[in-house]
């Protein structure tokens, strides 16, 4: 069977930077997978080569066994979708959120009706109040953005979902809510979830299989499982060890 | 040194459509040679509570009431520029952007030198530089001979925030406070200048006001901890205690929703489900009568809806109190 995401010796260098050195990886269809690494390890540069972001001084990415590049902007949007850090930066300030809802429909030929109806049915799934499409997004909340990004991406209907940072800026007592989203998503769609995160505390619970990167190489990868509770690498050993624990509370 | 109090703190902000009593009636004691987690989440008023103590609050905003008792003198907070004489010498502050806290037209020697004149008059010369350099070494800055000559945006952002406690540690203040400190942070680095300023606590024996929103942080590095909701003090205790028996059902909460890196992990990664609060925070404007908390509370009773809870004792012979008037049903 096919990868949904194969990446094959990717490299990429911007500058004096190797921002991604030799990276391979396999995604199985419908797997969580969790990308977890530092500021500037090149997870987010390999996010957005898989996007089509970037473009790669060598190597290859493949989405279902079809070569990255071939296909047009539109056929790849279909099959990858992504959420990014601040969702509130990637909606447009001017414009109500139905009317940014409504440009996904213009790239998939839906007419109007047929996407207002799509996307009222999601965002009675995402939990958004009915009145959220004549809001700007000023007006809603960091929690309520983030849901409008995911119902953004899924009415293009992706196979492959990108979330990268999904609970990054959101307290603690609403990120469970958006990462259950995910896992319930997962759920329905047949998706493949990519999760791309600093907080291994959550990538360790929600990922099926996990890498981690360090200086644009992927020094380790396998079962969430194995990654986290028994890692070989020394980073992944020392990025483990500097997380904060609640001590007292497992005392 | 007898650390700092802080006494029936209130901060106003003057909104469109009408005051906002930010924080209410927060009184805190930050103990010499302690670390004070003040714990909340967005909106709970943390912040607020540190920018009142430094005088840096928006234009907006009017301190309505409270006291900072530091050693053996009193400030009213309510006065203008009350506390503008401590700034940098008895009180001083760690941002979480050091960015913006560090000036990025001069070099780090210009910050540390600025510290050192107003707290160390008499050295001079070779003396001088020798202060900077050692104080740049002992926030564990390599080569710190050629960091002296480097401008802000020449360093990384965990020698930046280094850099900030560099001068906290020139400044030798009876209080600290950092706020969001290592929120910029990566993990590894985060670890890395929560150790130094463990140290500098160690060192100078100050007082230590940790503000932030993470409870690991607090439970890995503070001794004593405070937490804030919609303005309001909620529970307040040792680490120890407050982690491990919570008395506030807020606290409770959100230790519940704190995902841990050695939490129960399920084989198959799709059962794995996550806690959260429900509800949203009050209303600032149109608050609940009685507890703060109770909309969102999931052992509030009709009472709760009568009586402003006083701070209640969470356990025989135990500092630790919670404002909930069910403390005993936890």
């Amino acid at each position: 069977m096919n990868s949904a995401i194969s990446v094959r010796d990717a490299k990429l260098r911007f500058g004096q930077t190797q921002a991604l050195d030799g990276v391979t990886l396999d995604i199985a269809p419908r797997d969580c997978f969790g990308l977890v690494g530092e500021s500037g390890s090149g997870k987010t540069t390999l996010m957005r080569a898989i996007l089509g972001l970037e473009t790669l001084s060598s190597g290859e990415i493949a989405l279902f066994g079809a070569p990255l590049g071939k296909g047009g902007i539109r056929q790849r949007a279909r099959l990858v979708q992504a959420i990014f850090q601040d969702p509130a930066a990637s909606l447009s300030p001017r414009r109500r959120i139905g009317q940014l809802l409504d440009e996904v429909g213009e790239v998939l030929g839906e007419t109007r009706a047929e996407i207002r109806t799509r996307q009222q049915a999601l965002f009675r799934r995402l939990g958004l109040p009915a009145g959220t499409a004549d809001k700007y997004p000023y007006q809603i909340s960091g929690g309520q953005a983030r849901r409008v990004a995911v119902a953004r991406a899924l009415l293009m209907r992706p196979r492959i979902l990108i979330a990268d940072e999904p609970t990054a800026g959101l307290d603690v007592s609403v990120q469970g809510d958006l990462l259950n989203l995910l896992q319930e998503l997962r759920a329905d769609n047949d998706l493949t979830l990519v999760v791309v995160s600093h907080n291994l505390a959550v990538v360790r619970l929600i990922a099926d299989s996990a890498a981690v990167m360090h200086r644009g190489k992927i020094v380790e990868q396998g079962p969430a499982a194995q990654v986290f509770d028994a890692p070989q690498a020394d980073y992944t050993q020392r990025l483990l060890a500097s997380w904060p624990r609640l001590r007292a509370a497992s005392a | 040194m007898s650390g700092a109090a802080i006494a029936g703190l209130g901060v106003d902000f003057a909104a469109k459509a009408g005051i906002h009593h930010a924080v209410r009636n927060v009184n805190l004691a930050a103990e010499p040679g302690r670390i004070l987690g003040l714990v909340g989440e967005s909106g709970s008023g943390k912040s607020t509570v540190a920018l009142a103590l430094m005088g840096l609050l928006a234009a907006n905003a009017r301190v309505s009431s409270g006291t900072l008792q530091l050693g053996a003198d009193r400030f009213d907070l309510t006065q203008p520029e009350a506390t503008a004489s401590l700034r940098g010498r008895r009180m001083a502050m760690i941002f979480q952007d050091p960015f913006a806290s560090l000036n990025p037209v001069f070099p780090v020697r210009a910050h540390l030198n600025e510290v050192l004149q107003r707290r160390a008059p008499e050295l001079a010369g070779e003396a001088k530089r020798q202060a900077a350099l050692d104080a740049l070494a002992a926030v564990g800055i390599d080569r710190p001979e050629l960091r002296l000559t480097q401008y802000p945006h020449e360093l990384s952002g965990g020698m930046r925030q280094r850099v900030a406690i560099a001068m906290a540690l020139l400044a030798r203040p009876d209080l600290l406070i950092a706020d969001e400190p290592t929120t910029a942070l990566d993990a590894t680095v985060e670890a890395q200048v929560m150790k130094e300023v463990c140290a500098l606590r160690d060192r100078i024996g100050c007082s230590i006001l940790l503000i932030t929103h993470s409870l690991g942080l607090v439970a890995e590095y503070c001794d004593d901890i405070a937490v804030m909701y919609a303005g309001e003090l909620v529970e307040q205790g040792t680490v120890a205690e407050v982690a491990s028996d919570p008395g506030h059902p807020y606290t409770r909460a959100l230790l519940a929703c704190e995902v841990t890196i050695d939490a129960p992990r399920s084989p198959d990664a799709r059962q794995s489900r996550f806690r959260m609060i429900p509800g949203d925070l009050p209303d600032p404007l149109n608050p609940p009568s009685g507890c703060i908390y109770r909309t969102r509370c999931d052992i509030a009773i009709a009472e709760c809806a009568k009586i402003v809870p006083p701070p209640i004792q969470v356990r025989k012979g135990s500092g630790q109190w919670a404002r909930c008037i069910r403390v005993e049903a936890r």
